[in-house]
């Protein structure tokens, strides 16, 4: 059976350092269903061995060190260096978790999708930054069912922290009116207004 | 240098609490025992609790509040009420001769204690000394990731927290308000209880445990309509507001942190822009983001 185009373009961009979450999660999803991509993966690898040090070498694969890696994250069981890749796909698997189990709690016949794009850092003035991974997966659907690629580029990204920390301004004293009755302190809602809101 | 070091010192005292509050949380659920009342506080915890979350109905103050996140500080002179159901308060590391900013204060919330029980750990001990008051430490641990944690030293005669550290359900501290001074002001006189803005559009397919919505509407001042929902377990609160996006934007996300206050605005589906702003940990702002659903027509 023929690799999918996808794959394939996936496959290259994770063998060229270029490769998302979403990349590397299709590439290991591939790698371990469809001996066809499995094939392909390593001819990609033996090419690149190839080129980088000018003899065949062996056949390597590190679909299966990325794969040692996600189950040491997930067992817990010790701590173990997996270099550049490997953490990418410890991250995603860390993430995939966390969400898996809000999914979980919000119920299962939510009709949505969660839409799968890369995150992004941003800081408000006197803000945390915070790292939005979110190339997860709603896992309170079938994936084949419902899932949504929604290949989000990195300029999107910035869009959308542009348009939280808009946003985060905009609506802050509505917040504040609306909350204030529910905290102990009525003024610190609005204490957490930014000075720029005025 | 002595302030410094006094911060310094008062930072390493959160830290340690906050430490312990993080290490403690598994333990939670042996802070009730047998004998207490009907939602497993103790009668005198119960009470303290129902103190404090009305004291912003029952008591009139003025002070100068401080708050603190990250590298950023600001000292903010507060009045609680001006004898007309107004608050205000002046920014006063921003402004220079500055004019008040007058608030409208709501009152009247309905809370009962006990609905927080199931979400949220309690317990009360000596506290220390703040704004040269009296104080008793109230610590509040949630039981899921799905709220934040909070560490209050109340004053122990009007019960108003006069500091409160929010940190994460792992003990990681996001912000920190604390009176430097405060006078006691009178009991103030009742204030309108607060009204229902309307109508949303929207509704939630589901929500985390415990949340429930609290208002909703349209805000009146945006030049494009903008729905709002308002959730709250009881002590965490959060606005989601939903309002339409271009047609060229992608799908996508964002999300900023300012203190305890998360903003994470949502585009996917429906050409809907979905902004959730709140003190509440990402993982329940992505839920609620989810969950908005357009409401079926009647």
């Amino acid at each position: 059976m023929a690799v999918a185009d996808a794959i394939r373009e996936s496959m290259s961009a994770v063998m060229d350092g270029e490769g998302t979450e979403m990349d590397l999660a299709r590439v290991l999803k591939a790698v371990e269903e469809d001996p066809a991509a499995r094939d392909h993966w390593q001819r990609l690898q033996r090419s690149g061995y190839a080129l980088r040090t000018g003899s065949s070498g062996s056949s390597v694969d590190i679909s299966v060190s990325v794969q040692a890696a996600l189950a040491d994250a997930g067992s817990h069981r010790k701590v173990r260096r997996v270099g550049p890749l490997g953490s990418l796909a410890v991250a995603a698997s860390v993430t995939f978790a966390v969400v898996f189990g809000g999914q979980m709690l919000v119920g299962s016949d939510s009709p949505v999708p969660t839409a799968q794009v890369p995150g992004g850092v941003i800081a408000l003035q006197g803000g945390a930054p915070v790292q939005a991974s979110f190339g997860t997966r709603s896992m309170a659907t079938q994936p084949q069912q419902r899932q949504v690629n929604v290949a989000a580029t990195p300029s999107v990204s910035k869009v959308y922290e542009q348009l939280a920390r808009e946003r985060f301004s905009r609506y802050a004293t509505e917040h504040a009116q609306s909350t204030a009755a529910l905290q102990p302190n009525a003024i610190v809602p609005y204490a957490r207004v930014p000075y720029l809101e005025r | 240098m002595l302030l410094c070091l006094a911060s310094a010192t008062v930072r390493g005292v959160l830290t340690f609490s906050l430490f312990a509050f993080g290490v403690s949380l598994g333990a939670q659920n042996a802070e009730q025992t047998i004998g207490d009342s009907e939602c497993g506080l103790r009668p005198e915890l119960e009470r303290a609790l129902n103190q404090v979350f009305s004291a912003a109905d029952t008591v009139a103050y003025t002070g100068t509040l401080l708050i603190e996140f990250n590298n950023d500080r600001e000292f903010i002179g507060v009045n609680s009420a001006d004898g007309t159901g107004r608050g205000s308060f002046l920014r006063l590391s921003r402004e220079a001769n500055g004019s008040p900013l007058v608030i409208d204060r709501s009152y009247g919330a309905d809370r009962m204690v006990c609905s927080l029980t199931p979400f949220y750990g309690f317990n009360i001990e000596a506290g220390q000394v703040v704004a040269g008051r009296e104080a008793y430490r109230l610590t509040v641990r949630p039981k899921d990731t799905l709220r934040l944690g909070y560490v209050m030293d109340v004053d122990s005669e009007h019960h108003l927290p006069l500091r409160v550290v929010t940190a994460t359900p792992d003990g990681q501290v996001l912000e920190r308000f604390e009176f430097a001074d405060i006078q006691f002001l009178p009991t103030p006189e009742a204030a309108p209880a607060q009204t229902s803005a309307g109508q949303s559009s929207f509704s939630f397919a589901a929500l985390p445990p415990g949340f429930a919505v609290i208002q909703q509407g349209t805000l009146n001042s945006a030049a494009t309509p903008v729905e709002f929902m308002v959730v709250s377990d009881g002590l965490a609160s959060v606005s989601v507001f939903v309002e339409s996006r271009p047609r060229s934007l992608a799908d996508g996300e964002g999300v900023v942190l300012r203190g305890a206050t998360i903003a994470y605005s949502r585009g996917a589906g429906g050409n809907r822009l979905i902004t959730v702003l709140g003190e509440v940990p990402i993982t329940t702002a992505r839920l609620l983001a989810d969950a908005v659903r357009q409401r079926p027509l009647e």
